[in-house]
Parts: structure tokens; C-alpha cells; sequence
């Protein structure tokens, strides 16, 4: 079966003043109609370029797709023209994104905004759009709907912003919505409402999200299967559940253990000494060998293929070589866990 | 018993904002903080948790009631006590690229303060070193400018230049908010152990409950300028009385798949902090609404020993 997006051995580099930053360096996974899927990472790990170049909006120049290809319904989306792109981000790849008052323009009124993609791409007429407008602002929750079309940006607060931004990805009824650290900007209390909504959302209109966060607590609660990115690569990906349950990579355990859990007890947290490498030379071996615990010689010198796993769970890491010693053998030679 | 380092009196802080508009952003709080303990303040945005920690420092000046720090009151002392007082106290600010000034040095940032106190004069340079090993960065890292360091490492410059007058009490406003989760650990770890080697006190100002949670001993939990609930940590997360409490913890996404918890979903919205409801300031969204709520202000009481919280529940 086709997958509804196949991401395959992305490169996306940027040229700076400094020389040439690659920023994503071969990255591979899918999605599927209805699905979740979670991009995580830190700062600067790729995620966000990511979710550019599924959309056609990287930057050009500075930046560049050098290699790979994203396919999305059977279309070829680092072939196509500035116009299909245009075409296929209004009606079939809605977005969302972090700080929803940059999203959103100040100038225009809140309906107009969400009407204007629907004029553009659905040939509504404009009282239609306008209905449209506000039906989709009831369904985002929006109390006092057609009062609130009318109205500007900054008469909402933060959490109704993201939600007008959500009515506008969602208004053309596409099948993909990418939302970039879309409760990042927001309150606890908050980003649940939103988590609710966009799950609610996705259920009635068997949507499929790429959701791209640092936060693994967003992860466990609103994706069903995850992608860990790791300095432009994917270090780890599989269903949610296989990856709490069972990490296979040390960068993943790393990130769990330096959090510390809400429900649980109080003990030292463990961080990832050092930082991530820089994409100006990366390095020839595993980009996160100079931070791990367990790095062997193999680790520095040459990029560890994925080793495959249950139900689709993969990670790239030289441990899981046949050859590799096992993980209690590097422990009893004194390595920390 | 301990010794209380600050004791806060129905401290108010009101913001005129034009059209005859008062922003009520801290409206009445009284705590203590216990020499040597973390206090976690956490809050949503526009809860008044950062004013509350300006108004401590003496960024602002108070509307009414009083921040005794050692038993003198901080907004009234001469000014030899003050510069004392400027000592004492210290802050660690949220971005540390905003709080740096990117055409110093590194080691100026850290000796502003020595210089403005006159202390280590003579051995000036070995003391900004000293600081520099102690937040786990290097003493040839003194002649870098800001923007030369990563996130992480900006905070710890943020942290030495906090800790060269050798301060009793630190404000830490968000100061883990800006950076990746690794690095946060790391961050906390050294804050961690920099209070066991000095004895110091801290005021912890975050949104970020599990972290609070983690570094805290005990926490008040603001809402609309107000503390609606103070506990110590583990009775606060185990135990919580406040309505308002109740919501925020059921609200904090879980990093494990397999926990599925019940979810309070708050009705509404936060009000403004210039147009306050009338009683309980929580009574708009809160499930148990009563006409008591809606009429009178619950008292701040002692509802368990140790355990604080303004909720006509209780």
C-alpha cells in the first residue's frame, strides 16, 4: 500500500556566510491516512526543516533540497512548480504553527482569514466563505462564532489564536496538516484543550498529522508513532508505545532520563553532558558519539545502519550490531549507564 | 523550627494601565521562605509570578504590604542597607541571551558586580576564573564575548555572575524555560548542588510543574495575582486541594503511552487581571462553583498542617 507521505533520504542544506550548514542529512519515515505522527527532537536537530521541505517552503536560497524525495498522495513535491505547491498547500497539506499571533495577520479580520483560502481554492462565493468561516470557528470551539469573525487577532488570547489557526489548516478539508510545536507558545491548561481538539478533529475527519514537538510528554499523548531526530538524522522511529516501553537508542534513553516525571519519585536527574555536533562538518561516524556513554571505536569512524526491530521500531546505533558487545558487557567494563 | 530568610505580607503590586484601569498583577500573597529551601512558584502566563519576583528584588516597588528579608523590610532600607540588600539577593533571568550584554566580555559580566561592591579587588581575575570552573565552564572563557557561547552555556555565565557577591538568596525567573530538555538537566543539576555547597536559598519562578516539582521543597501555585495554594512538594503533586491545582496537574502531558489519566478540561477563559470576578478569582472556570464563591473571597487558611490554600472547600 502506498503511505499518504513517504519522506526518503532527505538532504537539506543552507548556505551562510559561515559555509554550507546541513541541516537535514538523509531522512526517511512515513505517514499514513489518520495517523499521528511525531517529529522529535532539540534545537536544531532538523525537525523543523523538515516539516519546511514537506510543504515547499524551504528558503531558497539560502537553503536547498539536495537530495531524497517527499511523495505525497503518489506526487512528487520536491518536483513541483511554485503555483502546484501553492495549489497543494491551500487544499491538501493544511499547517499550524508555534506562535500563533506571527501566523495570524493583525490587519484582517479573524473570518476574512480563515475565508480567504476557501474563495481562493474551493470557488466560494464570498458570503459562502464567510459562512464557511464561521461554521469552522464553531467547530474549533470558538464560543459566540459569528460575533468573533469580526473581530481582529488581538481580541483573542492565546489559546483562541491557535485555534483560529487550526480553523484556517483545516477549512479546505486537506489530508495532512503538519503542525510545527503548535502548543509550545501555550499554557498547560491550554495546549490539553488544544491536544483535545486536534485529536477530536482528527477522528472525524481521519486526517493525518505530522506533529513536530521537543516535548516527549506531547509525544506519549497525542502521536501514535514516532520519529527521533538527532543533528539532521533519525536516530530511532517506531510506534509510541515500542519506544517508551522499550528505547533502543542512547539518545532516546538519554532525553528520558533528564526529565524528571510528575509522577514520580525525586531522584538526581541524568543529562546529556556536552552539545550536539555542528552541522557545518558534521561527523563521519554516529553524530552522537561524542555524548555517549556507550561509543565504541566503530561509533566515531562510520554511520551506523538501521537495525530493524518489532511492528516497524528501528534505530541506528552500532550497539545493535551483531557484532557489538552487549550493553551489560560495555556496563561491567565500566561504562556508565 | 527554621529561620525564615523572607517572610511577604499581603504583598500588592497594581499596574495603572490609562483609562483609570488598575492591572491587580500581585493582589494580596503572604509566604515565607525558610533559609536554605527551593520555593517553586508556578503559575500560568499573566498569573503575576515574575511580578511577585521583581517586587522581592526591588525591580518594583510595592502598593501595599511588606517583603521582610532577615526581618528588614526591603522596600524601606537606607541606603547602605540597600546596597547590602543588593548583595544578599540576586536573579537568574529566563533568556539568557537578553540578560547578557552582548558588547561585554564574559569575564566584565561576572566582575561588574565585584567592582560595584568593591570585593575580590585584589584578586579580581582568579575570582572570575574561580566562578567560571565552579558553573563547569572554562577560566579562558573570560575573554569571549556572549554570542560565542551556546544556550546552556550562556546560563551558566548568567549563573556565575549571580553567585561572585557571594549572594544568601537567588530569584531564578524561568530559568530553565529557554533550553532543550538536556540541557535543562544539566542546568538543575548545577543549581542542585550549588545550594548544598553554599547553603543558598532559592525562589523558583517556572510554568514547568514536573521540573518544579523535582527541584522545589515546597510550592505555591499562583493564579490571577493571587497564591491560591502552598504545600510542600510531594503533598502538593499527591494531595492537591485547590480546584485550580487539581486542573493544572491533570493537564501536564505524561511521557509514558501507557498512563491514561482523567482530564479536568477548565471551562472558559483566564480574566483579565484589570477586570477581576467578583469573590473567588477562580469561581469563572471552577467545577465547584458555589454562591459563596461568587460572593465572597476564601480566606487564606491552613487547611493540613503545612498546607495552605484559599478554597471555600476547605
Amino acid at each position: 500500500m502506498e503511505h499518504l507521505l513517504q519522506v526518503e533520504n532527505l538532504k537539506v542544506n543552507f548556505k551562510t556566510f559561515g559555509g554550507e550548514v546541513k541541516a537535514v542529512r538523509g531522512v526517511t519515515f512515513h505517514v499514513d491516512k489518520g495517523e499521528t505522527v511525531a517529529i522529535v527532537g532539540e534545537s536544531g536537530c532538523g525537525k523543523s526543516v523538515t516539516a519546511q521541505a514537506i510543504m515547499g517552503l524551504i528558503p531558497s536560497p539560502p537553503g536547498r533540497i539536495v537530495d531524497g524525495s517527499i511523495r505525497f498522495n503518489g506526487q512528487e513535491i520536491t518536483a513541483m512548480s511554485k503555483e502546484e505547491l501553492h495549489r497543494i498547500r491551500g487544499t491538501q497539506i493544511g499547517m499550524v504553527f508555534q506562535d500563533p499571533m506571527t501566523a495570524l495577520n493583525p490587519t484582517m479580520k479573524v473570518g476574512s482569514q480563515i475565508a480567504e483560502g476557501l474563495i481562493r481554492h474551493r470557488n466560494l462565493g464570498k458570503q459562502e466563505a464567510k459562512q464557511k468561516a464561521v461554521e469552522m470557528l464553531k467547530l474549533v470551539g470558538i464560543p459566540d462564532a459569528a460575533k468573533r469573525a469580526e473581530q481582529y487577532p488581538h481580541e483573542f488570547s492565546g489559546g483562541m489564536r491557535q485555534r483560529v489557526v487550526i480553523a484556517i489548516a483545516l477549512a479546505c478539508s486537506p489530508e495532512l496538516v503538519i503542525a510545527d510545536e503548535p502548543t509550545t507558545a501555550l499554557d498547560v491548561t491550554v495546549q490539553a484543550q488544544i491536544l483535545d481538539l486536534m485529536r477530536d478533529l482528527q477522528q472525524q475527519n481521519n486526517l493525518a498529522i505530522v506533529l513536530i514537538t521537543h516535548d516527549l510528554g506531547v509525544v506519549a499523548e497525542a502521536a501514535q508513532r514516532a520519529v527521533v531526530m538527532y543533528a539532521g538524522i533519525v536516530v530511532e522511529t517506531g510506534p509510541v508505545e515500542e519506544i517508551f516501553a522499550r528505547p533502543k537508542h542512547p539518545y532516546t534513553w538519554g532525553l528520558m532520563k533528564s526529565m524528571p516525571r510528575i509522577d514520580g519519585a525525586k531522584e538526581r536527574l541524568v543529562p546529556i553532558e556536552g552539545a550536539p555536533p555542528d552541522l557545518f562538518n558534521p561527523p563521519h561516524g554516529c553524530p552522537f558519539a561524542a555524548r555517549c556513554d556507550y561509543a565504541m571505536e566503530i561509533c566515531q569512524r562510520q554511520m551506523p545502519e538501521a537495525t530493524d526491530f518489532a511492528d516497524g521500531h528501528k534505530a541506528a546505533c552500532w550497539l545493535h550490531d551483531e557484532r557489538a558487545p552487549k550493553i551489560d558487557e560495555l556496563v561491567a567494563a565500566g561504562r556508565q549507564v | 523550627m527554621a529561620e525564615n530568610l523572607v517572610e511577604v505580607n499581603n504583598l500588592k503590586k497594581h499596574f495603572t494601565i490609562g483609562d483609570g484601569l488598575v492591572l491587580k498583577a500581585v493582589d494580596g500573597v503572604s509566604f515565607t521562605i525558610q533559609k536554605g529551601e527551593t520555593l517553586g512558584l508556578v503559575g500560568e502566563s499573566g498569573c503575576g509570578k515574575s511580578t511577585l519576583g521583581r517586587t522581592l528584588i526591588r525591580i518594583y516597588d510595592r502598593n501595599d504590604g511588606e517583603v521582610l528579608f532577615k526581618g528588614k523590610n526591603v522596600h524601606t532600607l537606607s541606603r547602605k542597607e540597600g546596597r547590602q540588600f543588593n548583595r544578599d539577593v540576586q536573579m537568574i533571568f529566563q533568556d539568557p541571551q537578553a540578560s547578557l550584554n552582548p558588547r561585554m566580555i564574559v569575564g566584565e559580566i561576572i566582575a561588574e558586580g565585584l567592582d560595584i561592591h568593591s570585593l575580590y579587588q585584589q584578586n579580581r581575575a582568579e575570582r572570575v576564573a574561580e566562578l567560571l570552573e565552579l558553573v563547569g565552564l572554562r577560566p579562558e572563557h573570560a575573554k569571549r564575548f556572549p554570542h560565542e557561547f551556546s544556550g546552556g552555556q550562556r546560563q551558566r555565565i548568567g549563573i556565575a555572575r549571580a553567585l561572585a557577591v557571594d549572594p544568601e538568596f537567588i530569584i531564578a525567573d524561568e530559568p530553565i524555560s529557554a533550553l532543550d530538555v538536556s540541557i535543562q538537566a544539566q542546568i538543575v543539576n548545577l543549581l542542585e548542588d550549588l545550594q548544598k555547597e553554599k547553603g543558598l536559598t532559592y525562589l523558583f519562578i517556572a510554568h514547568d510543574l514536573s521540573m518544579v516539582k523535582h527541584i522545589s521543597n515546597r510550592i505555591g501555585v499562583m493564579y490571577l495575582g493571587k497564591i491560591v495554594e502552598l504545600a510542600e512538594s510531594i503533598e502538593l503533586y499527591d494531595k492537591p486541594l485547590h480546584p485550580y491545582t487539581q486542573a493544572l496537574l491533570s493537564a501536564i502531558p505524561i511521557p509514558d503511552p501507557m498512563v491514561k489519566k482523567e482530564r479536568i478540561v477548565l471551562r472558559g477563559e483566564l480574566p483579565s487581571p484589570a477586570n477581576l470576578p467578583s469573590g473567588c478569582r477562580f469561581q469563572t472556570r471552577c467545577p465547584h462553583a458555589t454562591e459563596q464563591c461568587r460572593a465572597v473571597e476564601p480566606e487564606w487558611k491552613e487547611a493540613q498542617p503545612g498546607h495552605w490554600v484559599a478554597c471555600h472547600l476547605y
